[in-house]
């Protein structure tokens, strides 16, 4: 079995070669290069076979997150574990939507780092416990709308043709009423209607409710 | 003192002057008219009464000459002749008769000849002497005529002082005077009419009578038959000129009487015309001194004086108005409208013109001020997001590699463990720190998400529950300071709660629009007096933060909660 070949992206020198001469202690692992930037690494990628990046995220000249997702796409053999200080979900749900196989903190102990390595390295991907809850946390708010109305106004809206008014949409929605009269208005407009009337019924035959 | 420069003034002069030029002049003429008529009226009247007793006397001695003349020569001598006290006839020549003398002027012929014997009557009676020569005889006969007397002593016609006499060519008086008989045989008379009069002239006039006094007069030389006599008829100039002395009187009674009207007349209108303009003058004159004045009252006057004070309410209403808008501008309400008072009214223009200078330089001023404020928040927030940088991206990489080589150090493994827990403390302090200071979540992936880490941190770390929703999209293009803004604001509004409301759970939405972005805090604590501690530091920071954004906010507070809804433009 050959060694992995892993590459080390962090723009601290000195936290790039204390990261090598870690995984240079281990047998199965060959640090094949670093890079202080994103575009170092994508050069390096270009000349050399890497199995395994370990990415920074935040470093000057290019999100580290912002490049797993292009990489994803030139060297799609290339898996991404991503080791930052960022502890913060969005973080995680990014890097998960852009094709990471793991997220680290760099805290992470030695044995955690190398089996989040043999686990990547497997095709598996590689969340802790820990990680794993903030990427839940975010998943929950996180979700994007491709419909014609954001979630916001399709909430407005049900609320409306429950027959609710807008001071009881507004107290269910914990927003001001005058918010609720600007969503309608935007679905009003959306939707090319004049009254709320027209818009329920509109809305219902769009199965938008 | 009477001020010559006064309006009454002048306006009472000229009207006393041209009612006195003209009274004076009618009266004048008027007068003048009257003593002419008069004096006409009265030499007709003493001339015709004149004429009267003349024909009377001519009469009586008529006839007497004809009595005279029936005595014939049958008569003897020495008889008396019936209506004669002396008669003679004489074949010669007589020189007296009975005790008067015969003056040698008499001319003897069969014309009857008088001779006037009054001057030799021992006490002035009218006494006629009457000399014929016929067929020898000399006739010769003395009369008294009384009757003559009596017809001058008519006094028909004549009034109370008027007198009839006679005077004869020797200018003796032969009448008695009427008025005191020591003037009568004796008495000379040499006045300008009985000089006129034997010169010949028949006429009427006025002098000095031989009392010396004043008469008017109508005299006539009388000749019968070698009597020369002048008879006069004669007034007093007072009693004949009483009615214009009378009137004279009178009319300077009226011219009295005219005048005085016409001084309280025009006092009257003087002052009629002059109380408005005075009052107008102290009107403006309180306006020249700065002075806002009421408008006059409504006076009804259709004249020039009613025009002006209609004029000068127009200006006071200008005036006024032109104050009033000074003064709101003064006051720094810019919103006050004017418009000029006309296409002349510089006040006015200049007034507006300051208006907006002084607008654009507040707004100037505000903008200013906002930018300065905002740009030392903004370097305030650079300085918080370069150290929490620092801290997250230079200090943290730094004790993770310390913590490799830690790692990597062959020490007592439970040493080892403590070092390692020890540096992860510290670097979950350092990662506290910088999140404290800016989360990085703010830059990377907007406001909405770094409020909910703040949210889910405080959740965590308190009793409170924090209700949270937001739809502002991770790739939104909004500028970082708007970001900073609205995330500090909600730090503040949660701190405060969270530090002073005592409630339990707090809502909070945050909705994007695409030109705004509507923030909805509330709570159910306690509230607190707007009134009071809507001006405290927790509340003023996020007024400042919304007033630089130019956004709005607006709080509600009472025993049940608090509500802020904050809109900021986008």
């Amino acid at each position: 079995m050959s060694l992995l070949k892993i590459a080390v992206v962090d723009d601290h020198q000195l936290f790039r070669e204390g990261m090598i001469s870690l995984l240079e202690r281990s047998d199965d692992l060959e640090v094949v290069g670093d890079s202080s930037s994103v575009n170092e690494l994508f050069e390096l990628l270009a000349k050399t076979k890497v199995d395994i990046v370990l990415m920074d995220v935040s470093m000057p000249g290019g999100d580290g997150l912002e490049a797993i997702e292009k990489a994803r796409e030139e060297f799609p053999k290339v898996k991404f574990i991503v080791l930052t200080m960022h502890a913060e979900g969005q973080y995680v749900v990014k890097a998960v939507r852009n094709g990471a196989f793991g997220y680290l903190i760099k805290n992470a102990d030695e044995a955690e780092l190398l089996e989040a390595i043999k686990q990547v390295s497997l095709g598996k991907k590689y969340f802790n416990k820990e990680i794993s809850h903030l990427m839940i946390g975010n998943m929950a708010i996180e979700g994007e709308s491709h419909k014609k109305l954001s979630e916001r106004e399709l909430e407005v809206l049900q609320l409306v043709s429950d027959g609710k008014t807008t001071k009881e949409v507004a107290e269910l929605l914990f927003v001001s009423t005058r918010t609720v009269e600007t969503h309608r208005v935007n679905m009003m407009k959306k939707l090319n209607v004049q009254n709320t009337a027209e818009l329920i019924k509109k809305a219902a035959h769009l199965q938008l409710i | 003192m009477i001020r010559m420069n006064k309006i009454g003034n002048k306006l009472a002069l000229i009207m006393i002057c041209l009612a006195l030029v003209v009274t004076t002049f009618l009266a004048s003429l008027f007068y003048y008219q009257f003593d002419q008529a008069l004096r006409e009226r009265v030499f007709l009247q003493l001339s015709s009464v004149k004429q009267l007793k003349l024909v009377k006397i001519k009469a009586e001695v008529t006839d007497r000459i004809a009595l005279f003349n029936s005595i014939k020569t049958n008569h003897s001598p020495g008889e008396k002749a019936t209506g004669f006290f002396e008669f003679a006839v004489d074949t010669i020549q007589p020189n007296t008769i009975g005790a008067y003398q015969v003056p040698n002027f008499v001319k003897w012929s069969d014309e009857t000849f008088i001779i006037d014997f009054t001057n030799q009557h021992p006490s002035g009676e009218i006494t006629l002497g009457f000399a014929r020569h016929e067929g020898g005889l000399y006739f010769l006969a003395i009369a008294y005529v009384p009757d003559i007397q009596a017809i001058l002593l008519e006094r028909t016609g004549l009034g109370e002082s008027g007198e009839s006499y006679l005077v004869g060519d020797d200018y003796q008086l032969k009448s008695r005077s009427r008025f005191d008989f020591a003037y009568g045989h004796g008495t000379t008379v040499k006045t300008k009419g009985v000089l006129r009069a034997l010169s010949g002239q028949t006429g009427e006039d006025s002098f000095l009578d031989y009392r010396g006094i004043h008469v008017f007069s109508s005299y006539e030389k009388m000749e019968i038959n070698g009597l020369t006599w002048v008879m006069l008829s004669e007034i007093n100039h007072d009693e004949a000129m009483g009615p214009i002395l009378r009137l004279r009187k009178n009319l300077l009674v009226i011219v009295a009487t005219i005048i005085a009207f016409i001084l309280i007349v025009s006092y009257y209108l003087s002052n009629m015309i002059v109380s408005p303009i005075i009052s107008m003058e102290k009107k403006l004159i309180r306006m020249s001194e700065g002075a806002q004045e009421d408008v006059f009252p409504d006076e009804n006057r259709e004249d020039e004086i009613g025009h002006m004070f209609i004029a000068l309410n127009k200006l006071i209403q200008a005036l006024g108005d032109t104050i009033k808008f000074a003064d709101e501008i003064g006051s720094g309400n810019f919103t006050a409208q004017f418009t000029p008072l006309g296409p002349s009214d510089r006040l006015g223009s200049s007034l507006i013109e300051m208006k907006e200078k002084l607008q654009q330089y507040k707004e100037k001023e505000l903008t200013h001020q906002k930018e300065n404020q905002r740009s030392i928040l903004s370097g305030e927030e650079k300085e918080r997001s370069r150290l929490a940088k620092e801290l997250h991206d230079g200090l943290g990489p730094l004790l993770t590699t310390l913590r490799l080589d830690v790692q990597s150090t062959s020490i007592d493994v439970k040493l080892k463990n403590q070092f390692l827990k020890k540096l992860d403390h510290t670097i979950q302090e350092v990662r506290n720190m910088s999140n404290n200071l800016m989360p990085s979540v703010l830059k990377d992936f907007g406001v909405g998400e770094a409020v909910a880490n703040m949210v889910k941190e405080m959740n965590d770390s308190s009793a409170i529950t924090i209700r949270y929703r937001h739809d502002v999209p991770v790739k939104v293009d909004l500028d970082d300071h708007i970001q900073i803004s609205i995330y500090r604001i909600i730090q503040e509004a949660l701190n405060n709660s969270l530090k002073h409301s005592n409630a339990t759970e707090i809502k909070l939405s945050l909705t994007y629009f695409e030109d705004h972005l509507d923030l909805f805090i509330s709570d159910n604590g306690q509230g607190f007096d707007i009134a009071e501690l809507g001006n405290g530091n927790g509340i003023r920071n996020m007024k400042e933060r919304v007033n630089l954004s130019s956004g709005t906010i607006n709080i509600f507070s009472n025993a049940k909660g608090t509500t802020i809804e904050i809109e900021i433009p986008v």
